[in-house]
């Protein structure tokens, strides 16, 4: 199948799904799968949240409309399944995985762990701020490292940083809101010794749009070094932001330090969503080409402009707009465009998430009118 | 609308898409157990009275409200849990500073659980009761007190009091209990409340809130509203019918909250939020829950009556009695034809847990039951 041809299935598939649904929306209908050239401030473009625009896999989408009719009964046969069919996509055993509503919450369990052994948290700056935020909140001391020069994360300085309080170490890879990669032997060395002294998460949300051969998974690591916990989501490329399934790997006794004693907590219908979701490949490719598109016209634009920015392994691009960032996302506010928060001490970077390629482009031409 | 016609748009609404999407979702059960009395149970097709689950299913406006959310599920919701509070708030007349949402109360039982062993403190809980945040707080190495019902076998504040030690920084009180469906009484509950709160916090766990019809029974969110350190937990997995789409309710002062959600905790699924915010408002679906529980109590007080059988007024959807067999003996029995039964519960090893279905279901079981140990 090519990827026109995909492409065309969604947007026949996508209409005709929303027909038969109980009540459908004909608007929502049609500005899910078709691109938003409109965009206002009512039904914005949404570069602002690193989501995926285009919705969810028709497969995913199908299932879960049925899934929704037994939604009233508590299920533990649909988690095991998805259990396995992660467990055998990742090479894992299934004791090593934990389902949860989205990664968020193993981020911020993670801090709680950290929390109960009174120590600090090692990370750098600037990062995703669950783990980091949730330890603050629990009045535990975070020790952020800045990233260095090129704007990649700094594991030197954080070797230096460590000290024998640091009870969790938190990375993420790729980093947010910086689109950066860690050097994958680089990383695998640091895991390994931070991990005789730390836990160690390596938080991989943006996985999937990852192609670079330097990056890699430190998922192999956590059936031989039992303090090292994998997080990842759906919310990225099976865009499950509003539907809520995440996954860590790690050791079963580490998993039960971030994980209830049993999760009564996942719904039915996010869970068999994710089992179709994650076999979807094609979906999956689709979702990766589309970005790579709008990725390409917005670097084209970086170029174009001679901005200074950082490659993206992300659905999501960081760069200088050489104004303040809430200057840019004002204006872009006032067309219907959203674009991400200020990230301190990059307050004059912007960053901002793909949308589909047609929305990229207008996204582009707005920005060049504003702003070149 | 009357209650018949509910009832039967309930049964008209079920059939098609049921039989596929149990099978889908993984659930073992089929079309039957949604919403239509399931008079025929087969071994796929179980009658489940196992796990206090509503298996009328949703209010038609929570499935309209959950169908029409799925084309904004790719996106993270931020604004509809302030909805969600907002309606909670209102339904509740407290400040919306004072209410938190979940993925089901289980994630309520499960920060205190851990906000304790951060404090280091011990749990003094019951025994038996909804084990959750016992177990939870065991996996955390904190240290438990559990305190036996009384020969009542309803919650004993007074051997909790005894029990009570400097270290307990926590108290769990399930009330309605589970699996005793017993209720404290509510002055002396708020006496205990009032007595221990500013030393532990307590958490009351009224996940059978609704259900509940005795004048001695109180919901203690009042204590909350005057500031005291209590935290109150409810579920929409009960009359709601939501155990599989998780949304969970909490209400404490604003400090507990602050501590138990932090900033960004993008945990909760959209279309459960859209579906919780019909449902809470759905009356006349929850009255008809309430009614058909009451008829299932009817049906099984007569026959546990007819047999001379023990049991304790049910305050929940559930029953407890004393089959005077062990209660895996009857789960065995009742499992051969096709209806399921709760797990044993020790130390009432001959008490069996029945979930209040369907009152169709529930003359099967009483049928049943009579035949094979009348
Ligand atoms: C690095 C990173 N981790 C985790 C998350 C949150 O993910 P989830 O939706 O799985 O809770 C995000 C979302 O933006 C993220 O960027
Ligand atoms: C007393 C009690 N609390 C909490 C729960 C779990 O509820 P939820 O589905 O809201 O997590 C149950 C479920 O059986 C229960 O009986």
């Amino acid at each position: 199948m090519t990827n026109n041809l995909t492409r065309r299935d969604w947007l026949i598939g996508g209409s005709a799904l929303a027909g038969t649904m109980l009540v459908s929306k004909m608007a929502a209908a049609q500005t899910v799968p078709a691109a938003n050239l409109n965009p206002t401030p009512e039904n914005p473009i949404r570069a602002g949240f690193n989501e995926n625009v285009y919705g969810h896999s028709l497969k995913a989408k199908k299932v879960m409309v049925k899934a929704a009719e037994t939604a009233h009964l508590y299920d533990f046969f649909g988690q095991r399944v998805l259990n396995k069919v992660i467990s055998e996509m990742e090479n894992l055993p299934g004791d090593h995985i934990a389902i949860e509503n989205g990664s968020t919450p193993f981020l911020e369990k993670a801090a709680f762990a950290c929390a109960i052994k009174q120590g600090k948290v090692l990370t750098s700056n600037p990062t995703y701020s669950s783990t980091p935020g949730t330890a603050k909140q629990l009045g535990l001391e975070v020790i952020a490292v800045p990233v260095d020069e090129d704007m990649g994360i700094d594991l030197e300085a954080m070797r230096a940083a460590m000290t024998d309080e640091v009870k969790l170490v938190y990375l993420c890879n790729p980093n947010n809101p910086i689109p950066s990669i860690i050097e994958k032997n680089a990383l695998r060395e640091f895991c390994i010794e931070m991990s005789k002294r730390a836990l160690v998460l390596i938080d991989e949300a943006y996985y999937e749009y990852v192609d670079n051969p330097d990056f890699a998974s430190m998922k192999d690591l956590v059936t031989d070094y039992p303090n090292i916990i994998i997080c990842r989501t759906a919310s990225k490329i099976h865009g499950f932001a509003g539907v809520r399934i995440g996954f860590a790997f790690a050791h079963p006794d580490t998993l039960r330090l971030i994980t209830g004693p049993f999760n009564l907590s996942l719904s039915n219908v996010a869970v068999a969503g994710a089992i179709e979701s994650y076999q979807d490949i094609e979906y999956q490719n689709f979702i990766k080409q589309k970005n790579r598109e709008s990725m390409d016209i917005l670097e084209n634009m970086f170029e174009e402009l001679g901005v200074r920015y950082v490659k993206s392994n992300s659905n999501f691009a960081f760069f200088d707009a050489g104004r303040p960032s809430t200057e840019v996302a004002e204006a872009l506010k006032e067309r219907g465009i959203l674009s991400g928060r200020p990230f301190p001490p990059f307050t004059n970077w912007v960053r901002m998430s793909t949308v589909k390629p047609e929305e990229m482009q207008y996204v582009v031409d707005v920005y060049k009118q504003l702003f070149a | 609308m009357t209650t018949n016609l509910t009832r039967r748009q309930w049964l008209a609404g079920t059939t098609t898409a049921a039989a596929s999407s149990l099978l889908l979702s993984g659930v073992k059960a089929s079309a039957q157990t949604f919403m239509a009395p399931n008079v025929n149970p087969t071994a796929e097709n179980p009658i489940r009275a196992h796990l206090n689950e509503n298996t009328y299913g949703q209010s038609l406006k929570a499935r309209k409200a959950i169908a029409d959310a799925a084309d904004d599920a790719h996106k993270y919701a931020f604004e509809d849990i302030f909805k969600l509070i907002g309606l909670m708030a209102k339904l509740q007349d407290i400040p919306k500073e004072y209410v938190g949402i979940g993925a089901g109360s289980t994630e309520f039982l499960e920060k205190a659980a851990v906000f304790n062993a951060l404090d280091g403190g011990d749990l003094l809980l019951p025994t038996p009761t909804y084990g959750d945040i016992g177990r939870f707080s065991r996996a955390l190495g904190s240290n438990l007190i559990e305190v036996p019902v009384g020969d009542d076998m309803a919650i004993n504040l007074e051997a909790m009091r005894r029990a009570m030690t400097k270290n307990v920084k926590l108290i769990y009180l399930c009330n309605p209990n589970n699996p005793i469906p017993t209720i404290i009484e509510k002055n002396a509950l708020k006496e205990f409340c009032n007595e221990f709160s500013p030393q532990a916090t307590i958490l009351i766990d009224e996940a059978y809130f609704e259900y509940v019809d005795n004048p001695n029974y109180e919901s203690m969110i009042g204590l909350v509203k005057e500031n005291k350190n209590i935290i109150v937990t409810r579920t929409a997995s009960k009359i709601h019918a939501f155990a599989g789409t998780r949304i969970g309710v909490c209400f404490a002062h604003p400090d507990i909250i602050k501590r138990m959600f932090s900033l960004f905790a993008n945990t909760l699924n959209l279309s459960a939020m859209r579906g919780a915010y019909a449902s809470y408002q759905d009356f006349e679906y929850q009255n008809f829950l309430k009614q058909k529980n009451k008829e299932c109590q009817k049906i099984i007080y007569k026959m546990l009556d007819d047999m001379g059988l023990e049991y304790k007024e049910s305050n929940a959807n559930f029953l407890f009695f004393n089959a005077g067999r062990p209660s895996s003996e009857v789960a065995e029995t009742m499992k051969k034809h096709h209806i399921l039964t709760g797990r044993e519960f020790k130390p009432f090893t001959n008490w069996v847990r029945l979930s209040l279905s369907k009152p169709e279901e529930m003359q099967l079981f009483a049928d049943i039951y009579k035949r094979e140990f009348g």
